[in-house]
């Protein structure tokens, strides 16, 4: 099924054509068709194993690193299909940038987590990359916390600051699009909401694509929401438009049974 | 992300990961090749020798010609009397590490020390040992019951280690189910965890085995030399792979039986490990193996 | 009850049979030890009698010998098994990573005496045409290499499987090469499991007999070169036990003890160092 995304006009970041996922032949998503809004936070709701998170993985392709997982159909970013065998997946996760559902520091110092993937990207020599460091330690509201303890192990921060390390490590490399898998969903409310409040914040740097659970959260932010169901034993999108159409006046009966609480 | 499945990382394309790429297989290539060089090289040479007159018929000629029928007769008595004495012993050392002591008590600590020190204990050390308890001081003088014991205490800490091993694999919900349909720790373990780390105590076993049929130099100085027949347990014999190492090094001219015997050796412990393998597969289907 | 008891007494037992191997080698080690004391390390040649007075008794050389052997094997099978482990964790196809691992499972299970006999017909011989007589120190650490070689490949590799996937998974995610995400990441998360793997391929090369009794010529003399031919402790007890007599026999035991304790050593801080993980 095919959904126009609200207000045809506006910029499109990823657009996917009937993406399906299987892992191993069984099949966990199909015929997924949305068009991402530029520089807008679109959320992506609905129960288990809808295929919600086989959907946000093909979109940085990081599915190739499980054997047995297939994908078909197109996912298209600046004209050109990211599916391609001849994608650079390098280049590509770096305009894509990925945070977890738990908080995945690396084992190291705060400032290499950081560093670590700029260096391998030859990104910048060692001023620009300490500049870039305290920029985005600013930009997610950690440089007063930690300033003073840069080479302290980051395993030591609480779990929202952790999260928010990830937050700040995807942004050193200035990408394009940013995929959340629901990142709060391992924090306590108070960590929740700061995280929440910083991907809200987030909107002007890049086009932000949230995998979440919670409806609250998803009313609160999204610009765009998009509907997963079961259907004939594998996710699909149900419904697909901005939020106030999706919580106010869905289309589907389904959309309108979630969203109320009286299903999944 | 699925935690089963096998990782795969894509290449960046740079010159560096291409040449690191290269240098990792070449690494790879080289080790299967020396492998296939010294199995290659012993089915070569042993194959032509290797037929049922050579299992059965006794040694002539101190070895050079003639087979390894008795020699084959003491070193599966060796591995009889080495499994049937460490078996028990080692079942129940699981048990208690497993079953019946918990983790972080000093207790499992301290056994568990003295298992990893047994275990470390170098062959020619046991060889030592075994001479000096069982030979000298029990006077067994040197006889294939002293290298059976022997070597039970050298393939104790294997056999434990690996069931208790598999015992931990298995999931708690057994013992909490178990526990609340007021089931005592004793029959548990006997009627639901043992049948469900039979796979992992198949393993255990067969590693044991095979420790027991490479083992030469603990065996030198406690079961002896002499290549007859043995007639009860008492009698010295000289097991396989004691043969081979007299061929090898003592016997001008003994180079071919001892090729021949090498691939018997090794033929034997391939064929034991299959078939444990086989076996576990078909036997126990949903056991996860440790 | 019953059952606890019986068991906890398995337990008591087992664990207790170390306590007897280092008994019985200290009980025949003890009249070396107060008689020769340092003269086992300091005199000049191993040419022991049954009495102390009228054999000299230094092991000296024999200890250089172990030494060499486990060091140089170790320095070859370390970077081999830890590459080894990467190939097949990371390189290799699926199909081709379970072959090459129950390949070298094989290798893992080859009776050292086999190693030895193949070392014995095929590699010295082949190092007899660089420098006669072929059985020489390079010849027992190359065999002791391929022996050692399958333990540290194993121990790394399921190091690697447990470095947890998230951490990979982050790295990819930022666009990380393969070696890349192996070199800062798996590599430095695995220190222990590395270390722990070489610790125990040491401690099996450290006690190796029957392999270096085969290969390494046993002269004793201290080694000046790989060529040379050496004997290690492991090789001087296994070819003199079964005709010392009397001091001698103390002598050798003397140094099963010292070989024994070396091990122990290793092992234990092992267990330390992963206990602390």
């Amino acid at each position: 099924m095919s959904h126009d995304s609200p207000g045809a006009a506006e910029n499109v970041a990823v657009e996917t054509r009937e993406l399906s996922v299987a892992y191993a032949g069984r099949v966990v998503l199909k015929d997924a068709s949305l068009k991402i809004a530029r520089s807008k936070i679109t959320a992506i709701i609905g129960p288990s194993g809808c295929g919600k998170t086989s959907f946000l993985q093909s979109l940085n392709r990081i599915g190739d690193m499980i054997s047995g997982c297939t994908v078909t159909g197109q996912v298209i970013m600046d004209g050109a299909n990211v599916l391609a065998p001849t994608t650079d997946l390098i280049k590509l996760r770096r305009r894509v940038g990925m945070i977890f559902q738990k908080p995945n520091p690396f084992p190291l110092s705060i400032r290499k987590n950081i560093q670590l993937a700029l260096r391998e990207h030859r990104i910048g020599n060692r001023v620009e990359i300490d500049s870039i460091t305290q920029r985005v330690l600013q930009d997610v509201g950690l440089w007063d916390e930690v300033s003073d303890r840069l080479d302290t192990p980051a395993l030591k921060l609480s779990g929202g600051q952790q999260q928010r390390l990830c937050i700040a490590r995807a942004l050193a490399l200035s990408p394009e699009v940013l995929l959340f898998d629901e990142p709060c969903s391992a924090l306590d409310p108070v960590a929740s909401r700061v995280v929440e409040t910083l991907i809200e914040s987030l909107r002007n740097q890049a086009t932000i694509v949230i995998v979440t659970h919670n409806l609250a959260q998803a009313r609160r932010i999204a610009d765009n929401v998009a509907m997963f169901w079961y259907e004939n034993g594998a996710g699909a999108l149900v419904e697909f438009g901005t939020s106030p159409m999706i919580f106010e006046s869905p289309r589907s009966p389904i959309t309108a049974a979630y969203v109320q609480g009286t299903e999944g | 992300m699925n935690q089963e499945s096998c990782v795969r990382l894509a290449e960046s394309g740079r010159v560096g990961e291409r040449l690191t790429s290269i240098a990792i297989w070449f690494m790879a290539s080289s080790v299967a090749c020396v492998l296939l060089c010294i199995i290659g090289d012993l089915v070569w040479h042993g194959v032509a020798g290797l037929s049922l007159d050579f299992i059965i018929a006794a040694p002539a000629r101190s070895g050079r010609e003639g087979g390894v029928g008795p020699i084959l007769v003491s070193t599966f008595v060796v591995l009889t009397i080495a499994i049937a004495v460490s078996m028990p012993i080692g079942l129940a050392t699981a048990i208690g590490l497993s079953e019946f002591t918990s983790r972080e008590s000093r207790f499992a600590t301290f056994v568990g020390h003295g298992l990893d020190l047994l275990a470390a204990v170098p062959s020619i050390v046991f060889g030592l040992f075994g001479n000096a308890l069982f030979c000298n001081l029990l006077g067994l003088g040197y006889s294939i019951l002293a290298g059976g014991l022997t070597l039970a205490c050298m393939v104790l800490p294997i056999l434990a280690r690996t069931i208790e091993a598999s015992l931990r694999n298995v999931p708690d919900d057994y013992r909490v189910a178990s526990a609340s349909l007021g089931i005592c720790r004793a029959r548990c373990t006997a009627s639901i965890l043992l049948p469900a780390a039979s796979s992992g105590i198949v393993v255990g076993l067969v590693l044991g085995i095979g420790r027991v049929l490479a083992e030469t130099a603990a065996l030198l100085f406690t079961s002896g030399y002499v290549d007859r027949m043995p007639r009860t347990a008492m009698d010295s014999g000289r097991v396989l792979s004691v043969h081979i190492y007299d061929l090898a090094m003592n016997i001008p001219g003994g180079t071919e039986n001892a090729y021949t015997a090498s691939l018997l050796l090794v033929g034997l412990l391939v064929g034991i490990n299959l078939t444990a393998s086989i076996l576990v597969r078909y036997l126990f289907p949903t056991q996860r193996v440790v | 009850m019953l059952a606890t008891t019986l068991v906890r007494s398995a337990a008591v037992f087992a664990c207790s049979i170390v306590l007897l191997v280092i008994a019985f080698l200290a009980r025949e080690a003890w009249p070396a030890i107060s008689e020769l004391g340092p003269r086992l390390l300091l005199d000049e040649s191993w040419h022991p009698k049954a009495t102390a007075s009228t054999g000299t008794f230094g092991i000296w050389p024999m200890i250089v010998g172990s030494l060499a052997v486990t060091a140089g094997s170790v320095a070859i099978a370390a970077p081999v098994g830890v590459s080894s482990a990467v190939f097949s964790e990371y390189y290799a196809p699926r199909v081709i990573a379970v072959a090459y691992r129950r390949w070298v499972e094989l290798l893992a299970g080859i009776p050292s005496v086999v190693f030895g006999f193949w070392g014995l017909v095929v590699l010295a011989p082949l190092i007899a045409r660089i420098s006669p007589p072929g059985q020489n120190l390079l010849c027992g650490m190359l065999i002791v290499t391929i022996m050692i070689l399958p333990t540290i490949m194993l121990v790394v590799q399921s190091t690697f499987a447990s470095v947890p996937r998230i951490y990979l998974a982050g790295a990819v995610a930022l666009g990380m090469g393969r070696w890349a995400v192996i070199r800062q990441v798996v590599l430095p998360t695995s220190r222990r499991g590395i270390a722990t793997g070489v610790m125990l391929g040491a401690t099996r090369a450290v006690g190796e007999t029957m392999a270096v009794v085969m290969v390494c010529g046993n002269v004793v003399k201290t080694p000046q070169s790989i060529f040379d031919p050496v004997r290690t402790l492991t090789a001087n007890m296994a070819l003199e036990m079964s005709y010392a007599m009397g001091m001698h026999r103390n002598a050798l035991f003397a140094s099963g003890l010292i070989l024994m304790l070396v091990c122990a050593l290793a092992i234990v801080s092992v267990n330390v160092a992963s206990r602390r993980a």
